[in-house]
């Protein structure tokens, strides 16, 4: 075995991963190799380096309030949802009342009938073609396919 | 549990107490299930389970407090609403760890694209002053070092994970956790070579040396 993989093995075996076969194999050569020993020597110092290094934890308030501000963004998710939901509802209803308002006052000439009429059908086809992309980039989205 | 009805007064002012007696009574699987019907007090459970882990796994990603705690909340909303789609006989970290990776590149590009680069971040170290230079240097490193690199160096020594349980997080097989560990490995021994008392590998001088 060449040197190269002997460095990955002493890698593995300061960290107490190799089974005993590779563990043999790799402190008999240690005995037999100053280059490999100088290797395992470094390695040891650098994980000395390593184990002082630690990262800060917050505070235990921040701990305590972690939930609670996840816990307000999902909230909010679904007072969005409602939202939307009302608004749309009461968008149509309002159209509609309006255009059968419209249709049946017989003093509104025909052109502008049609004009009031094409223009909520054109709204109409807006909003749903906007719902239909939103829904379907949803269905796209990346982290949902995420289920290996 | 209580059903769905329990206003929020109810579930916020006692998260913890919640959660230590709920998961030691149910098993992951079975909270997870709750959580997927929609029970957000099953699912605080499972933050309350992970929340820090998912924390410092995006601090030495993105070496910045607020972002590290902005990107693992976000994760875990985005994880609830992805829910239903999620195998509940599997673990919930290595899913969500996905998850929260991919907020983490996205971050990191953002930065990248804006220029930023996130080194002034000693603050997030547990320091004493004579160690200060040697652990920015190293930190720098970490994050000089490619994504797949740095991810299996804050999987190994921050959250001192094994190789099986990196590999279970990660999705690599045990094999290229090993060998990116010591690549990884090798790259920082060399940036931290003064400090290690090493010898400096200088450039080859060609021909002169070895004749």
């Amino acid at each position: 075995m060449n040197h190269e993989k002997f460095k990955q093995l002493i890698s593995s075996y300061l960290d107490g991963e190799l089974d005993a076969g590779n563990r043999k194999s790799v402190e008999e050569h240690l005995a037999a190799c100053p280059e490999c020993r100088k290797e395992y020597e470094d390695l040891q110092k650098f994980e000395e380096v390593m184990g002082m290094v630690s990262l800060k934890s917050p505070s235990k308030e921040l701990w305590d309030a972690y939930w609670a501000s996840i816990y307000n963004r999902l909230e909010r998710g679904i007072g969005w949802i409602l939202l939307s939901l009302g608004a749309i509802i009461l968008l149509f209803f309002g159209a509609y009342k309006m255009v059968e308002g419209v249709i049946n006052d017989p003093t509104i000439p025909l052109v502008l009938k049609i004009g009031v009429l094409a223009l909520l059908a054109g709204v109409s086809v807006l909003l749903v073609s906007i719902i239909r992309e939103q829904f379907f980039l949803r269905k796209r989205e990346r982290y949902k396919e995420i289920d290996q | 549990m209580a059903g769905p009805s329990v206003s929020s007064e109810q579930i916020l002012p006692a998260p913890v107490e919640f959660a230590v007696k709920n998961a030691t009574a149910l098993s992951e699987r079975e909270v997870l299930e709750r959580a997927k019907k929609g029970s957000k007090q099953a699912y605080q459970v499972i933050v309350t389970q992970y929340m820090k882990k998912a924390y410092f796994i995006a601090l030495g990603f993105v070496h910045n407090h607020q972002d590290a705690l902005d990107i693992s909340q976000d994760s875990f909303v985005k994880a609830y609403r992805s829910l239903k789609v999620f195998d509940t006989r599997r673990p919930f970290f290595p899913w969500f760890y996905e998850i929260m990776k991919n907020r983490c590149l996205d971050h990191l590009k953002r930065q990248k694209l804006k220029n930023e680069v996130p080194l002034d971040s000693v603050r997030v170290l547990r320091t004493e002053d004579e160690d200060r230079e040697l652990k920015a240097t190293l930190w720098k490193g970490i994050a000089s070092l490619p994504f797949d690199l740095k991810e299996i160096i804050i999987l190994r020594y921050f959250q001192q994970l094994s190789y099986r349980e990196i590999a279970a997080v990660t999705g690599k097989p045990v094999g290229t956790v090993m060998s990116s560990l010591f690549t990884a490995r090798t790259k920082l021994k060399k940036i931290l070579g003064k400090y290690l008392g090493l010898e400096e590998e200088g450039p080859k001088r060609g021909f002169r040396d070895e004749s």
